[in-house]
């Protein structure tokens, strides 16, 4: 996809956008109060304990606010696509993407960039630096990579889970739990056992991911087998989105 | 009020054609009591005594299981619905039937709540019995009448701030976020994210003058605690002065929205 293709799709999203500008300041407002919700929760946790599954109150905030970075660049790169995507392909829509002389499955999840989302990165983004600020450990630049690693392998998860479109008429509930398991990490995964565990490691495997940012700041000793970890996990999640929306292109069907 | 029970009866129908979501509602509850169900038991690993502010673990797990229930009895989420009717136009019909869009609209959201509710009690009566936690011991059954009338108004409360959220939506047409609020907000001031009552005393005060402590932990008390008369009567008659009040906004912010109201094409 040229960059200048991709400028456009931005350009154009950011004009659909700014029609609803009013809600751009609840966006925000909601997204201040739900962090703000969350931090008082952990404090009054950690009111009662000294450490909870190894992370002390500063480390669970920088997990927090990682956490809370990946899932809102998730949101404003790919949430509008994501959904988008089951009715492209229900109705016959996928037709108008396909004809075009880019690579489909890549213009389908940069079509809808919500550009105004990214104002819900400014909260984490200080809660972040807030507790960095406090922190015993300097700031790795590490933290950057291993941050776009774990979008990129939590997109390719995503978009596999949405491929299941090409061959269900209703993935709704699919979808709904990936969202509830990625709720679930709002608080660090160490602390899930059994099903739960299975779930988030395996089934979804989105807790190695969030981990591999906060890892690189609080574990800088196991730098070394993050990078290896999450460049082979998220590697293995965007060959098998690749292979699974080729796999659907091949049973999908145009309304016409 | 048999527009009332016609208008139920569409909305069960309706609600029960889509019997797969209750499965799958049934797997997202049941992953969101993992989840506090683990953040606890860390905590409690973590903590030096048996107690947190009153509560053993085994209360703990009590308490989530039952305020659980009475919320999803007392819960509504049809402002999702309005919205997306009011933004699209498609309400427009109803302004000229005999059916009003709002009854239309609040009897589906309570016949989905009543389907949700009693699922609610057989899953999470499934998970006390799983966990070897025996609710009817913790029930005080002198109370269990004002119990189920305090779980009928907090379903007034939480029906009005639905169609007043819903009702946005003639102001503000991408009304989504604000509607998001309303899940961020009211599980942690209605007690189901944690017991108010761990809550410093100040907060405690100041939610009292609220209508969210009136939603869901004020019924899961008179169910768990044997309350003095004056409690009880206290408290009801907040959740009955919060429901005119809320009602009356209703009327209010429903009718200013209705002459915003524009829809092309419908």
């Amino acid at each position: 996809m040229t960059l200048s293709l991709l400028r456009r799709l931005l350009l154009s999203s950011l004009h659909v956008d700014l029609a609803y500008r009013a809600s751009v300041v609840f966006m925000l407002l909601g997204q201040v109060l739900w962090i703000g919700i969350f931090t008082g929760t952990y404090a009054l946790i950690y009111t009662q304990v000294q450490s909870l599954v190894g992370y002390s109150f500063d480390e669970s905030m920088i997990y927090y606010a990682t956490f809370m970075l990946l899932v809102q660049l998730l949101d404003a790169l790919f949430l509008r696509a994501m959904q988008a995507l089951p009715d492209l392909i229900h109705r016959g829509r996928l037709d108008t993407v396909l004809t075009k002389p880019v690579d489909a499955q890549l213009l389908v999840l940069f079509s809808r960039i919500s550009l105004l989302d990214f104002v819900k990165l400014i909260p984490p983004a200080i809660l972040l630096a807030v507790f960095l600020a406090r922190a015993p450990q300097a700031f790795s630049w590490w933290y950057l990579p291993m941050l776009l690693v774990a979008i990129v392998g939590c997109t390719a998860l995503w978009s596999l889970m949405m491929s299941v479109a090409f061959v269900a008429s209703r993935i709704g509930p699919l979808s709904e739990m990936f969202a509830t398991s990625m709720r679930m990490l709002q608080f660090p995964p160490q602390m899930y056992r059994g099903v739960v565990k299975i779930l988030l490691y395996v089934l979804f495997p989105i807790a190695p991911l969030v981990l591999l940012p906060v890892q690189s700041l609080l574990s800088p000793a196991l730098l070394a087998r993050s990078v290896v970890v999450g460049l082979a996990l998220s590697g293995i999640l965007v060959i098998l989105a690749r292979l699974a929306w080729n796999a659907g292109l091949r049973r999908y069907v145009s309304a016409s | 009020m048999r527009l009332v029970l016609l208008s139920f009866r569409s909305g069960l129908l309706v609600n029960l054609q889509y019997r797969s979501q209750l499965l799958f509602w049934t797997v997202v509850r049941l992953l969101y009591f993992a989840l506090t169900f683990s953040l606890w038991s860390a905590i409690f690993a973590a903590h030096d005594g048996a107690v947190i502010r009153g509560y053993t673990l085994e209360e703990m797990v009590s308490y989530y299981l039952l305020i659980y229930i009475v919320s999803s009895l007392a819960e509504t989420h049809f402002e999702w619905d309005m919205r997306a009717e009011i933004a699209s136009g498609d309400m427009a019909p109803f302004l000229t039937k005999p059916q009003p869009f709002l009854l239309r609209t609040c009897m589906d959201g309570l016949a989905a709540t009543w389907m949700y509710g009693l699922l609610s009690i057989v899953l999470y009566g499934g998970i006390a019995w799983a966990l070897g936690t025996r609710l009817d011991a913790l029930i005080v059954p002198s109370q269990i009448v004002v119990a189920l009338l305090s779980i009928l108004f907090a379903l007034v409360i939480t029906g009005c701030f639905s169609a007043m959220l819903g009702a946005v939506t003639f102001w503000v047409p991408q009304s989504e976020p604000i509607l998001a609020m309303k899940g961020t907000i009211l599980p942690l001031l209605s007690g189901a994210t944690i017991p108010l009552d761990v809550l410093p005393l100040v907060a405690q005060r100041i939610l009292a003058l609220t209508p969210f402590p009136w939603m869901a932990f004020f019924p899961v008390r008179l169910l768990t605690k044997d309350l003095p008369v004056r409690e009880i009567v206290e408290g009801l008659g907040m959740q009955l002065l919060w429901s005119l009040v809320l009602l009356f906004a209703v009327r209010v912010v429903w009718q200013r929205g209705l002459r915003r109201f524009e829809a092309v094409g419908t």
